[in-house]
């Protein structure tokens, strides 16, 4: 470890340190804000460890999150947590290595689309087996997880995404992506099983996606397929990733912060054109700062230089 | 001793376009061996068969002992056969030092920290790009990126190097600088077989050439044998009553 590596590692353990704290200082609603923001870091920055240096562009962040959200609802009520928790994941992992098997030969708009659609599979495989099976479209979420607690698993969550990213980055997989985002046939003919490594990468990626899911369902008390298989969800985590600048680490959470906020102040101001609203920034984002704020941080860093 | 690399029957077609037509011949450990044609004829194709990127439609290819045709490029590559392609392809996000790592780390050689990264800088400096290790490829000139490409084929400690026109583009003196280099090569032991339209290169360089036209073997022998060929001749000069 080398001396910027530690101070590194002191300055994230201050930080997580401080945001551990928020639910004490903040009111329900300062609280509600915190854990939105805190779920959406965790979504955009595991979805950039994913599309950041494939180049991949994922739409299928909700299929994986939704897959969390109804694990725990079918069964938070009568499972230990963490045994919850881990059946998510198994999940989860399941499901990606299956898809992930199936479609990372597809490259550009085919695995946008596919990706896109698989949400849209997962969600009408849930309804045809709730209609058919449990005969009830929706279920109760009780369970006597706290606000707070939530947020803290939350911010576990991103202290693992940010880990896990910052590992790989200096780590032969690492490598291997940038390799693979670059030139996949140049990347092959290095050496690197492309397969695998897009494999590897894409079942911790959405890993965490899905944890996130099972997390945040406490927080809805009722949920149907609508709601947790929802492709806003997706392409609000991309629109963030891409604001924020998927080629660094931070990148994302630039992109979170100032997007969950303004969500929020467009809900509560116009409730009614809230989409048209957010599809206005959306169009402005990918006009105006194509590089995301990773680059106007980088332009202005660079320019007294 | 028996060879390096044999193929036998090595088909394949683009829809009607048969590129590369039952193709059969064998590299022998040591050898510098030139593929030698007109535009069009089917050397890179060939190429992409040996290395992986196409699969063949039929035919077999056998590598230090192995049938590999239709092998993935990663698990040839391990094995022992790297290339450089035709117009140059470096990793251009990836400093020139990662460019040589990745062949490092997933290669042969599978190795990984600082003295994979010696060794990378090593490799640089072997084809002249010793200073060059934290530039991004896109700085560099195209005859440096040739140099690069050949760096990330060697991190991958190859038996048998596919160079794809390796010395095309060069003026005379790095022309000479490339035999040089070449020829060093194949001194410590690495097999070749080039793509080349380069005469003075493929004369000083090879004692056996490989000729193809309309992706069928026309010719072999030395580069003097096959250049007297008439139907070498005719393959890249047309009949005399179209001349």
């Amino acid at each position: 470890m080398t001396g910027r590596d530690l101070s590194l590692a002191a300055g994230a353990a201050i930080a997580v340190g401080a945001l551990a704290v928020v639910p004490l200082v903040l009111g329900d609603y300062g609280l509600s804000l915190a854990i939105n923001i805190a779920s959406y870091t965790v979504l955009a920055t595991a979805w950039s460890l994913f599309s950041g240096p494939t180049r991949y562009v994922s739409l299928a962040t909700v299929a994986f999150f939704g897959i969390g959200a109804y694990t725990t609802a079918v069964f938070a009520e009568t499972l230990a947590w963490p045994l919850v928790l881990a059946i998510a994941a198994g999940v989860g992992i399941v499901v990606a290595a299956l898809v992930g098997l199936s479609t990372l030969r597809l490259s550009g708009v085919y695995f946008v689309v596919f990706s896109f659609g698989l949400a849209e599979l997962v969600r009408q495989l849930v309804t045809w087996f709730e209609v058919n099976r449990t005969r009830t479209l929706g279920r109760y979420v009780f369970t006597d997880i706290t606000a707070a607690q939530i947020y803290w698993q939350l911010l576990a969550l991103a202290v693992l995404v940010f880990a896990a990213g910052f590992w790989i980055g200096r780590s032969r997989l690492g490598l291997a992506l940038r390799a693979i985002g670059d030139d996949e046939t140049v990347a092959r003919h290095a050496g690197i099983d492309t397969t695998r490594a897009k494999l590897a990468l894409f079942v911790l990626s959405t890993l965490f996606m899905t944890l996130t899911g099972a997390v945040m369902a406490p927080r809805w008390t009722y949920i149907d397929p609508a709601i947790a298989f929802n492709p806003v969800v997706s392409f609000t985590v991309l629109i963030m990733a891409l604001l924020g600048g998927v080629h660094r680490l931070y990148g994302p959470v630039l992109g979170v912060v100032p997007l969950a906020l303004l969500f929020e102040l467009l809900l509560a101001r116009f409730p009614n054109h809230f989409s048209i609203m957010v599809g206005l920034v959306f169009i402005v984002i990918v006009y105006l700062i194509p590089r995301g704020m990773v680059g106007l941080v980088e332009d202005a860093v660079r320019k007294p230089a | 001793m028996s060879a390096l690399l044999e193929v036998a029957g090595l088909t394949r077609r683009f829809g009607g376009l048969i590129a590369v037509d039952s193709l059969d011949f064998a590299v022998e450990p040591g050898e510098i061996v030139g593929l030698l044609g007109p535009n069009g004829s089917g050397k890179t194709t060939v190429l992409n068969l040996l290395s992986g990127v196409l699969r063949p439609d039929a035919g077999r290819i056998v590598f230090r002992g192995q049938a590999i045709a239709g092998s993935p490029a990663h698990r040839i590559a391990r094995l022992g056969m790297a290339r450089t392609f035709q117009l140059v392809r470096p990793l251009a996000s990836l400093s020139c030092r990662d460019n040589v790592l990745a062949g490092l780390a997933f290669g042969r050689r599978n190795a990984w920290g600082d003295a994979a990264r010696a060794e990378a800088d090593r490799l640089l400096e072997r084809v002249g790009l010793g200073l060059a290790g934290d530039t991004l490829p896109g700085a560099l000139t195209y005859i440096d990126q040739k140099r690069l490409e050949l760096a990330r084929a060697l991190a991958l400690q190859p038996e048998l190097l596919l160079l794809d026109e390796w010395l095309a583009g060069l003026n005379p003196t790095e022309l000479d600088a490339g035999i040089a280099l070449v020829r060093g090569l194949s001194g410590q032991g690495i097999t070749i077989l080039l793509v080349e339209h380069v005469m003075d290169a493929i004369r000083s360089l090879c004692r056996r050439c490989l000729v193809m036209n309309t992706g069928r073997l026309i010719a072999t022998g030395s580069p003097a044998e096959v250049l007297a060929d008439p139907e070498v001749v005719r393959a890249y000069l047309g009949d005399e009553a179209d001349a």
